[in-house]
């Protein structure tokens, strides 16, 4: 009963809104027309972006729709496929944070295009997509650098092999005006993801991540050989 | 009559929520800052997972939004490498490097997508992070499979040190912290 009456209540409403609209545009036709073109202006020209009243209305609808729609579902499922050998050596981790911008024209520049017929550069940026990783940095097969550095003298640090990246995980993001699948798509293509952390590392011209991993590569190769020098001498 | 009673119910109704916020606002997505502390690791086996991602969203007016994400996961197990602990001493003509290996943890993640399917191309899942909530999920998984990547673990590290030892000619004695092999009393002699 409770139900029904709301039911009828907001029937009710719905009823009031188009019986009037009716009536307002058979009694001020002039200034109905003056109210349409303002929504026109304000729906497709963006002239009154921003305007509080146009705001709430529009968040009103919002509101009552999603007193209709059920929430999200998410599920995720998760299986171990197996393990894989491997011996790597990280040294650092950094959290990169890796944006990507949607530029499109505003609505009253589409229609000037339209009326002077030119077609310059969209400026604007409608969308974004942030995505924030983290980066595991350091040494892939570990077992290979130090047999290949086994017995030799590093006098100098800068001897040693540059660090690489070894993991990257997505684990926030962030998407305005912008679809998800274009977002993630980054997360498709690995040599992309790859060259834009790159670039974002070398962009800080923080060699620190750099000496640091050459350093802790060095003193566990350092406690390889000292033991090699100490084999010399006994001989 | 009874028509302006509703109408000027719905008018009231929409001011007041403009007005007073009562419709529900966004939800501000914070991002995540999660600083890991720059310890060095080694990691010695990696679990592989094959996760999938799907949202779900029932339309009112049209056809229910999917969106789903495909992909594999990698958990990287090791150990803290100011944890290991490397020891060499003489036993008779034999020289042995002793390596003390703590408790086996998780050292860091990587993600990959190989597959996105979606009703229509514009569908943004509203109010959930797909990354947030796959990690979510994965932190769990991790704590799961921890067990068996110690044994997978211990398995690989054991083969490459026993390599790395026979490069500089020592025997390699490994002792693994977790299975509470008792230490030397007397601290092992040093190499003359």
């Amino acid at each position: 009963m409770k139900y029904q009456n709301i039911i009828l209540t907001i029937y009710k409403i719905i009823n009031a809104i188009i019986v009037n609209i009716f009536k307002f545009i058979v009694k001020s036709p002039k200034l109905a027309i003056l109210i349409a073109l303002l929504i026109v202006a304000y729906s497709y020209l963006d002239f009154f972006k921003g305007i509080g009243i146009f705001t709430a209305l529009g968040k009103t609808v919002k509101f009552i729709s999603s007193m209709f729609i059920e929430e999200e579902e998410v599920k995720i499922s998760t299986n171990l496929l197996g393990f894989r050998k491997e011996m790597n050596l990280f040294t650092s981790f950094s959290i990169i944070d890796i944006l990507q911008v949607k530029r499109d024209y505003l609505k009253r520049e589409k229609l000037k295009n339209l009326i002077t017929g030119e077609k310059s550069e969209p400026t604007a940026v409608v969308g974004y997509c942030k995505k924030t990783y983290e980066v595991g940095i350091g040494y892939k097969n570990l077992y290979q650098i130090i047999k290949e550095y086994a017995g030799k003298d590093i006098k100098d640090i800068n001897e040693l092999p540059e660090p690489e990246i070894i993991t990257i995980n997505p684990i926030a993001s962030d998407v305005k005006n912008y679809s998800r699948e274009e977002c993630d798509q980054l997360d498709k293509d690995e040599s992309v993801r790859l060259q834009l952390i790159k670039e974002k590392l070398s962009s800080a011209q923080d060699d620190f991540y750099i000496y640091n991993s050459k350093n802790i590569l060095s003193k566990l190769i350092f406690l390889f050989s000292s033991i090699n020098k100490q084999e010399g001498k006994d001989e | 009559m009874n028509n302006s009673k509703y109408l000027t119910l719905f008018i009231l109704f929409i001011f007041s929520s403009g007005c007073f916020n009562l419709v529900r606002s966004e939800k501000n997505n914070e991002v995540i800052q999660k600083i890991k502390n720059d310890i060095p690791a080694l990691s010695s086996c990696v679990g592989i997972f094959n996760v999938v991602y799907c949202d779900y969203n029932q339309n009112w007016i049209s056809t229910d939004d999917i969106y789903i994400l495909e992909g594999i996961g990698e958990i990287h197990y090791g150990y803290d490498l100011n944890k290991i602990k490397f020891n060499i001493y003489q036993e008779g003509n034999e020289k042995i490097l002793r390596v003390t290996i703590p408790e086996i943890e998780e050292i860091a993640r990587k993600w990959k997508v190989d597959n996105i399917y979606r009703t229509h191309r514009n569908y943004n899942p509203q109010n959930n992070d797909p990354n947030k909530e796959i990690n979510k999920d994965l932190d769990s998984r991790s704590k799961q499979y921890l067990q068996r990547a110690n044994k997978f673990g211990k398995e690989t590290i054991k083969f490459y040190f026993t390599n790395i030892a026979e490069i500089y000619g020592l025997t390699l004695d490994l002792v693994f912290e977790d299975e509470k092999k008792l230490p030397l009393q007397i601290p092992p002699p040093e190499l003359k």
